[in-house]
C-alpha cells in the first residue's frame, strides 16, 4: 500500500462513528494483513480512535461550561458528540475548535430551547475576549484635534480594543449569564424574546457583558467593522448623540489607535 | 530566558501552571511549551514571553505533521515559525507521526510504515519545516500500538537515516521506547543501542497506563497517557540511555490529569539525580 492509502484507511477508522466496530470499517479491510501488534492488530487502533474523540469532546466541554450548566451535561455531551462526528477539526490548534458549535446547537435545539444558540455564541465569544490583551487607550485629547475636520474624519479609522465585541441577540441571555457567574441555580429566569445587542469586554482573564443601547451598538459595530469615523458617526441618526457616544467610547478606553492615512482597501478587518 | 540553552531536567509548562510559574518563578532548569496552546491565546502568549525572559525554553509542536503523505499544513507551520522567531527557543521539536490528512486534523499522533517511500516523504517535509523555521528540527520517536508488516527497516534505523539525510536531530522519548517495545514485542535496550548517539539532542520521560490488550486475550498494552508519574521501567531504561548517550537535556511530560507543579518538579529532580550521576561517571 502507498502511504496515502494507509492514511486514508487510518483516517476512516479514527473518525468513524464509534458505534461501528473497527473490523466492520472499509479502512480495516484495506489494512488487513498490513498491521502487526497482537492477534487482531486493527482493534488496537481503538486507542487512537478513543483519544481523538475524547480530546475533542473535552475541548468543547472546556469551552462551553455555561452552556452545559444551561442545557445539562448529558445534553451538552450528546450535542458535542454529534458535532465532533459531523465537523472534524480542520486546523491543528484545538483552542480554535468549536467556533461553529453554537450553530450546531441552533440546528438541533433551536426549536425547543430557542435562547440556547444566542447563549452559546456569547459564551464562545466570552472565551475569545477573555484571552485578549488590552492596549493603552487613546484619550479624548488625541481625538479632539480631529473634531470639525471633515476631510480627516472621512479618512480616519480607529482600532478598537481586541477584547471588545458587539453581538446581536434575540434573547436576554445576559440574565442567564448573571445566574451562571453568581452560581445562582435557584432563581427561575423567565425567558421572553428581547432583541438587542450585548457588549462583551475582556482582557487577561477578566470579562464583562452588558446590554447596550441600539445606537451605541451601531456606532461601535461600525468602528469594529473598520468603517471610517465619518461613516461610523453617520450610522447614528442624531449627529450630537453620535459625537457624545463616540466621546463615551473613547473615555471608556475602547479606542487604541487611529489612522487617517490608510486607504480603505488596505485595511485589515478589525 | 530567550535564547539560552536547555540543560539538565526541565518540565512541560502547560496552561494550568502558567500564572503560577509567572508569579513564583520556581527553581526549574527549563520549560518546554506546545505552541498550539498559545497560538489563539494572546494573554497566555504575553505571560509566556515574560517567563521566557528568565528560563531557557524548548518549543515542542504537536501539529506539524511531517509524516502526512499530502504535505504539512503550511499555514500552521507559518504560525509556529512566527512564535519560534519571537521566543528564540534553544530547541524546536515535533513527532515522527502524522495527524493531518486532506484538510482534516485528527488530533493524535498516528503511526507510519517505515519504508523508503515514507523516508522520502518525511525527509522532504523536514527540509520544508527546517527551512520555514530557519533552524534544525528535533524529531521524536513515537509511541506505537501497531506496526506495519510492510516496514522495511526498524524504527531506530529509520530515525538515524532521517537524521543523516535531513540534518534533523533526534528527541528520544524513553517512555515511548518502553511503550512501543512492550506493545510490539521488541527489546527496548537493543532499540536504544541502535540509536546514533551523536544525533540525540533531547530526552523525554512521561507517564503511561497499562490496559487490557483489545487485540490479544490475557495480554496488556501500554497507553501513552502522559497522565501519571514516570514508571519504574522508564527510569530503568533512562539509566541505559544515559550510559549509551551521555547526559542530555531531559523533559518531564504531563498533559492529562495535570498535578500540582511541585509534583512535576519532584519528577524533574529525580531526572536531575540520574543526570548528575551520569556526569560523575564520565
Amino acid at each position: 500500500m502507498r502511504l496515502a492509502e494507509v492514511q486514508d484507511a487510518l483516517r476512516e477508522i479514527v473518525t468513524a462513528d464509534p458505534a461501528r466496530p473497527i473490523v466492520s470499517l472499509r479502512g480495516a479491510t484495506a489494512l488487513a494483513g498490513q498491521l502487526v501488534g497482537g492477534v487482531r492488530p486493527s482493534v488496537r487502533l481503538a486507542v487512537h480512535r478513543r483519544h481523538y474523540r475524547a480530546s475533542l469532546l473535552e475541548a468543547l466541554r472546556t469551552k462551553f461550561p455555561a452552556t452545559a450548566w444551561l442545557v445539562g451535561e448529558p445534553t451538552l455531551v450528546a450535542m458535542a458528540e454529534e458535532f465532533v462526528q459531523q465537523h472534524p477539526p480542520r486546523r491543528p490548534c484545538i483552542a480554535e475548535y468549536g467556533d461553529s458549535f453554537p450553530q450546531h446547537l441552533a440546528a438541533r435545539l433551536g426549536e425547543t430551547l430557542p435562547y440556547v444558540p444566542d447563549f452559546a455564541l456569547v459564551e464562545w465569544q466570552l472565551g475569545q475576549v477573555s484571552v485578549a490583551v488590552d492596549a493603552p487607550p487613546l484619550t479624548l485629547d488625541t481625538l479632539s484635534a480631529l473634531a470639525g475636520d471633515d476631510e480627516v474624519l472621512a479618512r480616519c479609522r480607529v482600532t478598537v480594543q481586541h477584547g471588545w465585541r458587539v453581538l446581536p441577540v434575540r434573547w436576554p441571555v445576559e440574565r442567564l449569564f448573571e445566574r451562571f457567574f453568581t452560581g445562582d441555580d435557584t432563581t427561575p429566569t423567565e425567558m421572553a424574546p428581547a432583541s438587542g445587542h450585548l457588549l462583551l469586554r475582556g482582557a487577561r482573564g477578566e470579562v464583562t457583558l452588558e446590554r447596550v443601547a441600539p445606537d451605541r451598538a451601531r456606532l461601535l459595530g461600525a468602528l469594529l467593522e473598520g468603517l471610517t469615523l465619518a461613516e461610523a458617526l453617520a450610522s447614528v441618526p442624531d449627529e450630537t448623540r453620535a459625537s457624545l457616544l463616540l466621546a463615551e467610547l473613547i473615555a471608556g478606553g475602547a479606542i487604541t489607535a487611529l489612522d487617517a492615512r490608510r486607504p480603505a482597501q488596505d485595511l485589515p478587518s478589525c | 530566558m530567550i535564547g539560552r540553552r536547555v540543560v539538565g531536567a526541565g518540565i512541560g509548562l502547560r496552561l494550568p501552571h502558567l500564572l503560577e510559574v509567572a508569579a513564583t518563578r520556581p527553581p526549574v532548569a527549563w520549560f518546554e511549551i506546545h505552541p498550539e496552546n498559545f497560538l489563539a491565546n494572546p494573554h497566555g502568549r504575553e505571560v509566556l514571553e515574560d517567563i521566557a525572559r528568565d528560563y531557557p525554553v524548548s518549543v515542542h509542536t504537536v501539529g506539524v505533521s511531517v509524516g502526512s503523505a499530502h504535505g504539512v499544513d503550511r499555514a500552521h507551520l507559518a504560525r509556529v515559525a512566527e512564535m519560534v522567531a519571537a521566543l528564540d527557543p534553544d530547541l524546536v521539536s515535533g513527532h515522527l507521526a502524522w495527524s493531518t490528512h486532506e484538510g482534516d486534523y485528527l488530533n493524535d499522533l498516528l503511526p507510519l510504515p517505515y519504508t523508503e517511500e515514507t523516508l522520502n516523504v518525511v525527509a522532504r517535509h523536514l527540509d520544508e519545516v527546517q527551512s520555514a523555521l530557519g533552524r534544525t528540527f528535533v524529531l521524536e520517536n513515537p509511541s506505537s500500538y501497531v506496526g506495519f508488516a510492510g516496514s522495511t527497516m526498524r524504527e531506530p534505523e529509520f530515525l538515524n537515516r532521517l537524521a543523516a539525510s535531513s540534518g534533523c536531530r533526534l528527541l528520544l522519548d524513553v517512555s515511548n521506547v518502553v511503550i512501543s517495545a512492550h506493545n510490539l514485542g521488541y527489546d527496548p535496550v537493543a532499540y536504544v543501542r541502535e540509536i546514533d548517539p551523536g544525533a540525540v539532542a533531547e530526552l523525554h520521560l512521561g507517564g503511561f497506563a497499562e490496559e487490557e490488550d483489545p487485540a490479544t486475550a490475557e495480554q496488556t498494552i501500554l497507553v501513552d497517557t502522559h497522565g501519571a508519574v514516570v514508571d519504574a521501567k522508564s527510569w530503568a531504561l533512562y539509566e541505559t540511555v544515559l550510559e549509551h548517550l551521555g547526559p542530555r537535556p531531559t523533559l518531564i511530560e504531563w498533559d492529562n490529569d495535570i498535578p500540582a507543579l511541585h509534583t512535576l518538579m519532584a519528577e524533574a529532580e529525580t531526572a536531575r539525580g540520574h543526570l548528575e550521576r551520569c556526569h560523575a561517571t564520565r
